[in-house]
């Protein structure tokens, strides 16, 4: 999380601030107050872009994930592998390797649905259903 | 009522004029056409309008009350793109001008109130004749049917003042013909003031009331940006006749006979010889 988060931060911002400043200026000529902008304008359009960040960012998450469980942690799968790789038993290793990446690939297309369930206008294939 | 003042203003980018002394008085429920070549400042002019920038000198006014300093619901404004946004339905556009005004916390209304503000919405969106696309996202309208959604959402405050910018410059003439016939019926039932820059000459004779044409008179060639845009041609076009009344605010108070063609001539020549001397 900590990891990763640094990443997502500047994702987000570049992300908002490429919005066109047209947009910005027609909310105000609707009245929108700065909140207003922020909440109905701005942070609608950045969600879609912050799950795509999100996905990007799982590689690493796992690989931070993994490695912390491996220094300082006393349960989850990162750890388990190190506990056994002692024994060079790559027939437990294997198996827990797999569960991480069908976790990761989970996620991943977890994230993806949600995306174009929440958000059909940012994905032009489902815009039109 | 909406009339608009613009007093002794300058813009200046730094070193930079880009308008110098516009006087204006626009009167309420007028229709101005504002053209000119380009960087001559027509846009600058209409953010300075909107509210979007500032004067370096001089006031704007609106209704003789000094124009806030920032866009607000009273002033509508419709751009050459980017004027939709992406992430609403056609409803949902026209909505949240409504939501906006409603509900100043959340930005949502429900119930009975949503349900108002839907219909509301609805009669705006078959105005502009969209009522078949009311679900569709604006990434699947084209051009046209986007200013036209464009519209709908600035007229849906009932701002005093519309502010149009290049708005129909991207559509292909068919298309403009139409939004022309849209524009005009929407500019009288309003009865809002409504100011128009566009770079299309024949666009801006046929939809205006008064054409306002900036340029820059004076230019220095070893300082190019000491001379701003002033207000070089200021036509009345409620007339019928067969040239366009010049300087449009004095025109007015010489009465009916400015409408022929050699008085015409003679106003320009006399304010050629005004610019000379100046």
């Amino acid at each position: 999380m900590i990891g990763i988060a640094p990443f997502l931060i500047r994702d987000l911002a570049l992300a908002v601030g490429a919005l066109p400043n047209e947009q910005i200026v027609k909310a105000q000529s609707l009245g929108a107050s700065t909140w207003q902008v922020a909440i109905r304008v701005v942070l609608p359009q950045a969600m879609p872009r912050l799950i795509d960040a999100v996905r990007l960012s799982l590689g690493p998450a796992f690989l931070f994930l993994i490695s912390a469980e491996a220094i300082a942690a006393e349960n989850g799968l990162g750890y388990r592998i190190f506990l056994v790789r002692r024994f060079l038993a790559m027939d437990v290793i294997l198996p827990y390797v797999a569960w991480i990446t069908l976790l990761a690939y989970l996620m991943d297309y977890a994230l993806a649905w949600l995306s174009r369930a929440a958000f059909p206008w940012a994905h032009s294939d489902w815009a039109h259903k | 009522m909406s009339a608009i003042t613009v007093r002794d203003v300058w813009v200046e980018y730094g070193d930079q004029i880009v308008l110098e002394r516009i006087n204006l008085v626009i009167a309420s429920g007028a229709f101005v056409s504002v053209v000119g070549p380009s960087g001559c400042g027509k846009s600058t002019f209409l953010r300075l309008v909107l509210g979007q920038e500032r004067p370096t000198r001089g006031t704007l006014l609106l209704d003789g009350v000094p124009m806030p300093d920032e866009p607000g619901p009273d002033r509508g404004v419709v751009f050459q793109r980017y004027s939709v946004f992406p992430h609403l339905t056609v409803l949902g556009n026209v909505l949240l001008a409504f939501e906006l005004a409603a509900s100043r916390f959340v930005s949502r209304l429900t119930g009975a109130a949503r349900r108002a503000a839907i219909a509301q919405s609805e009669s705006l969106i078959a105005e502009v004749g969209l009522a078949a696309h009311r679900d569709k996202y604006p990434s699947a309208l084209s051009g046209g049917m986007q200013q036209r959604l464009a519209i709908a959402q600035a007229i849906a405050r009932k701002p005093r003042v519309l502010l149009l910018d290049e708005p129909f410059g991207a559509l292909d003439p068919g298309t403009r013909a139409q939004m022309h016939a849209l524009i005009k019926p929407l500019w009288r039932d309003c009865g809002m003031t409504v100011i128009m820059v566009t770079h299309d000459l024949k666009e801006a004779f046929a939809l205006g009331t008064r054409l306002i044409a900036l340029d820059r008179p004076r230019v220095d060639p070893q300082a190019p940006g000491r001379f701003g845009a002033v207000i070089t041609y200021d036509l009345d076009l409620t007339h019928d006749s067969a040239v366009p009344v010049l300087r449009f605010s004095k025109s007015l108070d010489a009465g009916a006979g400015a409408s022929q063609g050699p008085d015409a001539q003679q106003a320009r020549q006399a304010q050629q010889a005004q610019g000379a001397t100046a």
